[in-house]
Parts: structure tokens; C-alpha cells; sequence
């Protein structure tokens, strides 16, 4: 294979904040949802926070634009984002009043057939110590201290029937503290929507989640991303993953293309 | 980023002036211990230095470090019980029930590996974060309150001043790591070598009576097995120290429970499984230190054993039958049971004896020492 030096300078644009001149703004809004109805803390939602990374634009013809979220210092930073559709009011009791239900980036232009995204934070951040992260890795709610990373997403809602609560983030991990070597269960949502189209946005159903619920099962269905919990065998297949191994074997089902 | 040219700033400072402080002749920080025992392993981020444990005790005594006020870390680390709380189970700030008993910090500083079960946690400046911020259940409750810890810090008069001369060397040093490396500094201090155990060690042969001696052989013995899991300078087999080449972690399930007859112990304390997801590693924990045993009653991860007699009872018995109940079930035929949890014949002699060496592990200057009490 042979590597002109046009195309290299290409790739390495593409990495860098702001150096494709070409490029054009991108936005993406979050909502919050059961079935088509919105939630918010005025009664239904308790609880919504995840990370976002690997943010990239499909192509028709198959390949992907990685989106650069440029770093503001609390909701984006090192290719991450951080999404956080509560205010701490309500139902929504222990969460926090400031909150961000937007990524905003660059883009290369093109035509797009499509959005992906991985709910989650790469193995490298993952595991690194939280008290000296930088932004949006700095916000101690979303670290796992006992799990040694991060919750990638945590939820909780509910429909009057029942109430669902899920932290979701890598288990079954190997080695220690400051030296993690890998996780059995890295835990990391890939989310491809291809009928997403500039100017949508992404909804996130947690009807999803709290129809894997049994109705009247128990007061709270919490599921700490335990490999083996019962509480989480119902829900880690809602994200697409295979409860024994889990890998992900099937489209994820919370999080579809929005108005 | 600011950190790594802070770190380097720091570094080239320290390099210009490592020969001032060999002339200042710094004094290493002075354990306290006998010289013939190796010192715990610190962390290369975080040197140990008299006035940041004296910084930490002062945090660690600390009830605003509590979403209510009402909670510090000595609330369930109580100096007078070896830094536990004397409850089966802890409380937290909130009012909720940890699934777990307090663990005693005696010595922790130690420990190869943290909390019951976790075999990830091996630093006290992570664990402590746990209690600090854990939601599920809330202990101390200051989950999305990392501001507030930096504003006491920041505000306290005291803390003002003495937080800027631990860490000179940041530019703001009003934050939660310096609170968490402060705190971890003052219970990686708590180190105890002085029971009347340590002192027949040391040749005082008077120090042990005839009955604890005689104790301390069934303890040490094949027959009783204790040593396997509570073995070595700490009575763990999770123990490392500064001059240690190979890492001892040990998880063992001694068959308290077995709910369904496939070993499963209650939902909600499974032990290491909960980390791992492994079949294995159900109802798997880590054997605790037996030092100052005596003062640590109730006993095991639950507090459901509530005196020592009752723990010798247990082993003795290979395990726990429980007839009825929610809890129901046969401990001693759980198939993930340690081999070394066998069961035993034991004489009300042998019993008494080992009752005597079990209690003379108790050092009893690390439970009145100034050094580890509350400074308000």
C-alpha cells in the first residue's frame, strides 16, 4: 500500500480540533422518553447520565466521519461526551441541577446515511484515577469506585407499574487499581442509527428498560451491571448483550432516532 | 494537563533542591514500629509525612464530610473496637443499611487487597473513596457533593492553612484528592504490633499465659486450620508489605450460607462473584485480620455470628445449618466451600484455649493511643 503524503495530512486533519476548514457544525440533542411520551423529573424519570464516545456520522457508502466534540471544560473533552438529562427537581431527587442534553462538534461535509456511537468511556480513561480525570471524566457521580471505572450510563425511571434502575459500566474486571488489565464484561453500547439524518435528534426509551421488568417483581428492579444478578439478566439484553458472555450480540433498543 | 507541567514544575524544583533537604537531613516517616518489621507499601503519589496524617485525622474525625453533618469515617471506624462500630451491619448518614459489617483499619495499611470482597481495591486512596461517595447504599452520602469537600478545605480556617503546607506544590490544593490522600495517610498510620502475642515474639515469654500458648499451637495446627486464611504477621492471607516480591490475595467462602443448595448466599452480599460474574467465586470473601479480634465482635462480612464462642462453633461445625427462614439453608455441604473449613472436634479445654490465644492479639495502646483519636 502506498501512502502519499496528501492523504496522510487528510487523516491527520481529521484528528485535529478545528484544522479541516471545510468542516461543518454538528449538533445532536438527547431526550428523554418511555414508548413516545417524554419523561422528565416531573414524575417519571429518575435518573439519566451517560457517556457518549466514538461519535461518527455513517456515509452511503458504508464508511463513517468521526465527529470532533471540541472540549468545554465540563461536558466534552477527549473525544467524550457527557449527557445529563436531569436537574436534580422531582422525582429526580438525587441527581444534579445543571445539566447538558447536547453534543456539538465538527464535521467533515458529505452525505449521511446514518449516526453510531458507543455509550461508554474507552478502556484507557476507564481506569484511570478519577480525582485527577479532566473533563467530562471529572464528575465523581459517574465514577464506580468499587467497580474501579466508570457507570457509562445510569437510569432509572418509571411507569407507575414499576420502577427500573440500571448503572451500567464494565464488570468483571482484571488486575488492580491504577493497573486494571481488562474487563470479561467491557459493557460498551454500540448504537447505530441508520435512519438518523442531520437535524434529528436521538431519543432515549426507558419503556425499554422498564418493560424487561416484571410487574409488582419488587419495589426498585436495580441492576449494578453484575454479571451474575438476577436483576440484571432481564435488562443487559435491552443494550444487546448476551447475559453469559457479554458480548453484544443484537441491536441495542434504547436509544432510536428522534424527531 | 495543568497537573503534568505542575508535576513537572515540581520536578525541577525538587531536583534543585535535593541537596538543601540532604542537609535539612529530613527524618523518614517514623512508623512506630519494632525496626524488625517491614513498613506498609505507600503509594509513589502520596509519601506519608507526620503532618499530613495529622491533616488526615483530622478529616477522618470530620462530620461535615456527610451529606447531613451527622456522619465522619470514625462513626463507623471507632478507635475503642479496633476502628470498627460494634454493629452487624453499618449504618449510613442517611439511615441505610449496609449489606456489610464495618471492617477494622487496624493494620489495613497492610492489606494486599480492600473491603470484603474486591479484588480490584488495593490502594486506601480508591476505597476510600466508597464510603465517601456510594450510592447504593448511601454511607456517607457526598455523591455529587465533591465541591463541598473542596469548600470545607477551602473555608475551615484550620484546613486553609494546613492543606496549602501538606501539598505545596499545587496550585490549588483545596480538592478531593488532597482530602482523600490526607485521609488515607492517617489510616495507612494505624499500624499495631504491640499485643501480648507480639511481645512473646519478641522473647517475653511471660507475655502469653499457659492457656494461650497452648491456644496459639491449635491455632497454628493442621488439625484446626485457622493459619491457612488468617495466617502470617497480619492473621490474613491478604497481606502484603513494603519489601514483599510476591502479592498474597485470598477470597474464601467458609460455607455460612447455601439458599438454594447450588451455594448461594444471600442476593444482596454475594461476595466476590459480584465483582467477577464467576460461578466460582460465590459467597467468596476476604479472611479479615484476627488482631484485636476480641474487641471486633459481631462477626463475619454480616455480623451474623455474634461472639467468638459462636464463630469456633461455626468452624467447628464445618459450616452453618440454618433450618428455617429466608435465609434457609446448609452452609457445610456449600459446593464452593474452602477446603480448609472441614470442621473439628474440640474439648471445652481446647476451646477455652483457643478462646485465650484469639484474645491476646488485643493491643490495647492502639485503641487508646492519641496518635488515632479524635482530635475535636
Amino acid at each position: 500500500m502506498s501512502i502519499s503524503p496528501f492523504p496522510r495530512l487528510l487523516v491527520l486533519c481529521g484528528l485535529l480540533a478545528g484544522c479541516g476548514p471545510a468542516d461543518v457544525p454538528f449538533e445532536l440533542r438527547f431526550a428523554a422518553a418511555s414508548g413516545n411520551a417524554p419523561v422528565d423529573c416531573a414524575g417519571r424519570l429518575a435518573d439519566l447520565r451517560f457517556y457518549v464516545t466514538d461519535l461518527a456520522v455513517l456515509r452511503p457508502d458504508g464508511g463513517r466521519a468521526r465527529v470532533d466534540l471540541a472540549a468545554n471544560g465540563r461536558w466534552q473533552g477527549q473525544g467524550i461526551g457527557l449527557i445529563d438529562l436531569e436537574d436534580g427537581t422531582g422525582s429526580c431527587a438525587n441527581g444534579t441541577p445543571d445539566g447538558n442534553d447536547r453534543l456539538v462538534g465538527r464535521v467533515p461535509p458529505g452525505d449521511v446515511a446514518g449516526l453510531s456511537f458507543v455509550i461508554g468511556v474507552p478502556f484507557a480513561s476507564n481506569h484511570a484515577d478519577p480525582l485527577a480525570a479532566a473533563a467530562p471524566l471529572d464528575d465523581m457521580s459517574m465514577h464506580w469506585h468499587w467497580r474501579s471505572g466508570y457507570k457509562f450510563l445510569r437510569a432509572a425511571a418509571t411507569d407507575g407499574k414499576r420502577r427500573v434502575s440500571v448503572h451500567l459500566g464494565s464488570a468483571g474486571c482484571r488486575g488492580a487499581v491504577t493497573a486494571i488489565e481488562g474487563c470479561n464484561f467491557p459493557n460498551r453500547v454500540a448504537v447505530t442509527l441508520p435512519d438518523w439524518r442531520p437535524g434529528k435528534s436521538v431519543t432515549v426509551d426507558l419503556g425499554q428498560l422498564l418493560e424487561a421488568v416484571p410487574v409488582g417483581a419488587e419495589p426498585v428492579t436495580h441492576c449494578e451491571s453484575g454479571p451474575a444478578d438476577p436483576a440484571c439478566a432481564g435488562l443487559m439484553p435491552v443494550f444487546g448483550f448476551d447475559v453469559a458472555s457479554g458480548a453484544q450480540v443484537m441491536p441495542q433498543r434504547v436509544f432510536r432516532t428522534g424527531p | 494537563m495543568w497537573r503534568a507541567w505542575g508535576l513537572l514544575a515540581a520536578a525541577v524544583v525538587a531536583s534543585a533542591g535535593v541537596l538543601w533537604w540532604a542537609g535539612k537531613g529530613e527524618p523518614a516517616y517514623d512508623w512506630g514500629i519494632d525496626a524488625r518489621i517491614p513498613a506498609p507499601p505507600v503509594p509513589a503519589d502520596n509519601p506519608m509525612s507526620a503532618a499530613k496524617v495529622a491533616l488526615g485525622r483530622r478529616l477522618f474525625y470530620d462530620r461535615r464530610l456527610s451529606i447531613n453533618g451527622t456522619m465522619a469515617c470514625a462513626t463507623c471506624h471507632i478507635q475503642t473496637l479496633a476502628f470498627t462500630d460494634g454493629r452487624p451491619v453499618s449504618i449510613g448518614a442517611t439511615g441505610e443499611a449496609h449489606p456489610r459489617a464495618a471492617m477494622s483499619l487496624v493494620n489495613v495499611a497492610y492489606a494486599s487487597r480492600l473491603t470484603w470482597a474486591n479484588n480490584l481495591l488495593s490502594r486506601i486512596e480508591d476505597q476510600a473513596l466508597i464510603p465517601l461517595f456510594s450510592e447504593h447504599p448511601v454511607e456517607m452520602g457526598m455523591n455529587g457533593r465533591d465541591d463541598a469537600i473542596a469548600a470545607l478545605l477551602r473555608e475551615d480556617p484550620l484546613y486553609r492553612e494546613r492543606v496549602a503546607e501538606v501539598f505545596p506544590q499545587d496550585e490549588d490544593p483545596y480538592s478531593v484528592l488532597n482530602a482523600v490522600n490526607a485521609i488515607a495517610a492517617f489510616v495507612r498510620s494505624i499500624v499495631s504490633f504491640d499485643s501480648p502475642y507480639d511481645a512473646f515474639l519478641r522473647g517475653d515469654t511471660d507475655a502469653l499465659s499457659p492457656a494461650a500458648q497452648r491456644g496459639m499451637a491449635l491455632f497454628f495446627s493442621e488439625r484446626f486450620e485457622c493459619f491457612h486464611c488468617h495466617g502470617g504477621f497480619n492473621f490474613t492471607d491478604s497481606s502484603t508489605h513494603a519489601n514483599a516480591t510476591i502479592e498474597s490475595v485470598g477470597f474464601h467462602n467458609n460455607g455460612l450460607y447455601n439458599l438454594d443448595g447450588d451455594g448461594a448466599y444471600p442476593p444482596d452480599n454475594t461476595g466476590l462473584i459480584d465483582l467477577t460474574g464467576q460461578r466460582r467465586d460465590m459467597g467468596r470473601f476476604k479472611a479479615p485480620s484476627l488482631r484485636n479480634v476480641a474487641v471486633t465482635a459481631p462477626y463475619m462480612h454480616d455480623g451474623s455470628l455474634a461472639t467468638l464462642d459462636d464463630v469456633l462453633d461455626h468452624y467447628a461445625a464445618g459450616g452453618r445449618l440454618l433450618a428455617d427462614g429466608p435465609l434457609a439453608g446448609d452452609g457445610r455441604r456449600n459446593p464452593f466451600k474452602s477446603e480448609f473449613v472441614r470442621g473439628f472436634e474440640m474439648t471445652a479445654v481446647e476451646r477455652a484455649d483457643l478462646l485465650a490465644f484469639l484474645r491476646s492479639l488485643t493491643d490495647e495502646r492502639v485503641l487508646t493511643d492519641e496518635r488515632w483519636s479524635d482530635p475535636f
